[in-house]
Formats: C-alpha cells, structure tokens, sequence
C-alpha cells in the first residue's frame, strides 16, 4: 500500500512537472508521465492498480472543460503501451521500448510530424532508461 | 481494499468529465512549482531576466514601427499544454476579468502570442501561434506583401506572390480581421520560391520565445 502511494505521489509530481515550461527540452516536451506509467506496469500487475496511475495522470494533464481529445490518447496510448509490453514476446526490456515507442506513436496520431515524433521518441526512450536506471539503483 | 480502488477509479474517472474551477487550482499549483524551480537551479534568475529584457526588446522595436494597442493590464501564464499536438498555454483571468473567446493575447501589447480558445471561471486556454493548426493572414515588411501564416514546430507563411520582394529579416504583421491590425508576429528567416508556382513560401522565426513566456497581456 505505501509503495503504489509514493507511486501515486511520484505520478503526480511528475505530471505536474510536465505541465511546466521546464518540461520543453527545446521545442519538444518529452511524455514524462506516459513513460512512467508504462514503467510502472512492470511493477504494478493489477489493472486497476494501473487504471488509477492512468486515470491520476490524465485528471493532471487535462486543461479544459468536458472531455478532451488529448487526455483520451493519453489514456489510449498509455493502454496500448501497457498490453504491448505485457503481451509481447521476447525479453522485458525490448518489449518495453517497443510498448513506448507504440504509445508515443499513438500519441501523435492526430497531428503527425516527423521531425517531432521522432524527437519525442528519442526523449521517451531516454526517460524510459532513466527511470530504470533509478529502479535498479534504488536499496531494496 | 479492491473496493477502494474502484471507488477512487470512479471518483477520478468523474473528475476527468465534470470540473471546472480544480483547474484553476491545479494551474496555480503548476506555476508555484516552476517559481520553486526558479529558485532551485542556479542561474535561472538571471535567465528569466535576459528573456524579459529580449522580449522588452522585442516590443520596443515593435512600437518603433508605430503600431501601439490599449494595454489592457497584464496576466500570469500559469503553464503550457503537456503533449505536443497542440501549442497552447493557461493563463490566470478568465470570466472574473472578462475575457471572451477570440480575445487576443499579447506580450506587452505589441507582439502575438494567440487567441483565447476556451474561458474558464478564473483562467483561459489560450491557442498559440505555435500551434501546427493556427493558420492567419498576414503583412510583410513595409511594402505590407500579403501571406498566410501557418504556425507549428517549422512555421511558414504561404501564399506569397512569386513577384513579390520579400527578403529576410522583413518584420510579420497580423492582418486578421480576427485580430487587431498590427501586432508583430516574427521576422522571415529564409525565402524558398517554388519553381512552376504562382506563390512562394518563407520560412519565419517567431519574436517570442513560447518555452520562456511568464506575462501576456489581453486585448479586449
């Protein structure tokens, strides 16, 4: 219970995080919280575990009234990436880059640039070894 | 224990649909965090005010021009969208300070940020120019050559006459009947003519920087 609440706190922060200016690395905002989501299923086996990171995250990120395009593919892609990681097969950690890579393509299925999925990518897939590099860091 | 996660999938799943005024809450929260950031990485300070000085900078030679609109008192940009579809910004003002959908959104009253898009009680979705979607009509330069804007990650302004003399460095204006008359939109960067078209297109650098936005003012 107190490790997916640090959890649940930590999403948050980092979904807060990406509503910032800091967030741009130049003119592209890495999906910080997509990624840690996707990440967070490796741990977190039960689906509403991962409903309520999903949901906590996009609750976060929306920035109107009513239902918004963006906050239904953030929650699309972050499903789509989840079950992409989870029902591939092949070791954890291809099936992982292959579970973001899916999501940030989803991500930017309505207004496909190149040069920006491409970028956004890059970024998520460097986010995605940061957080596991954190995790095998951290003292059990 | 499931039961109380269903109940919170619930609860927030309602939050997702119905709020309004928890998004002001929440963008307040956005911009304390990135006044904490400002204080926690070193320089940043000093950043922030080579940026207000550029964009003074910017306005200045704007009003050199000899365009001037009322200031209408100036806002917070409290954070900016999370994906990258979409370009846009919240800012804190809303209904409680009047603002309407298609009010535009100025630095200093002199230079385009966008236009509001939605109107929320105290805060207001604002539609930058950097959205891939934003799409104006424009003047270039002093001889005011006519061209279509079309904003996102490499802007460029369409629909120039193949004969027309545009060169770099030649000042945007906006010339929408949307927008006040005037407003400072960028430079051109580079020319391209398009062999066999009627138009050419030129590649634009925008005068403000949408990462380094902090006070935007509303004209109404």
């Amino acid at each position: 219970m107190f490790l997916f609440t640090a959890s649940l706190f930590i999403l948050f922060l980092v979904s807060l995080f990406q509503l910032t200016n800091y967030a741009f690395v130049g003119p592209i905002k890495p999906d910080l919280a997509l990624v840690l989501v996707i990440f967070l299923s490796f741990i977190y086996k039960d689906w509403i575990k991962r409903l309520i990171l999903i949901l906590l995250a996009a609750v976060i990120f929306k920035f109107g009234v009513g239902l918004e395009l963006g906050n239904g593919l953030f929650i699309v892609s972050s499903l789509i990436g989840i079950i992409t990681a989870e029902k591939l097969p092949g070791s954890p950690a291809l099936n992982f880059i292959t579970g973001v890579s899916i999501a940030t393509l989803v991500m930017n299925i309505t207004s496909f640039h190149v040069t920006t999925f491409l970028l956004e990518l890059t970024y998520n897939l460097s986010t995605l070894l940061v957080y596991y590099l954190i995790y095998k860091l951290w003292p059990k | 224990m499931r039961y109380l996660y269903i109940c919170l999938i619930v609860v927030i799943a309602l939050s997702l649909m119905f709020y309004d005024d928890l998004n002001t809450v929440k963008f307040s929260g956005v911009y304390s965090i990135s006044n904490i950031f400002k204080n926690v990485f070193p320089g940043e300070d000093l950043r922030e005010r080579v940026t207000v000085l550029q964009t003074e900078n910017e306005s200045l030679r704007a009003e050199i021009i000899g365009f001037k609109i009322n200031h209408e008192g100036e806002v917070k940009v409290y954070s900016s969208y999370p994906f990258n579809n979409k370009k846009d910004v919240s800012i804190s003002g809303g209904l409680n300070l009047g603002f309407k959908k298609g009010d535009a959104v100025t630095v200093n009253s002199k230079i385009l940020v966008g236009q509001i898009s939605e109107v929320l009680s105290n805060s207001s979705i604002v539609k930058t120019v950097y959205d891939p979607d934003w799409e104006i009509a424009v003047r270039i330069g002093e001889k005011e050559i006519d061209g279509l804007l079309k904003g996102g990650l490499s802007p460029v302004i369409d629909f120039i006459k193949s004969d027309a003399e545009v060169v770099a460095g030649d000042i945007i204006l906006t010339a929408s009947p949307d927008l006040p008359y005037g407003l400072e939109i960028g430079k051109i960067k580079s020319v391209k003519d398009n062999p066999g078209s009627p138009f050419k297109t030129a590649e634009i650098e925008f005068a403000i920087s949408l990462n380094s936005l902090r006070d935007v003012s509303v004209y109404r």
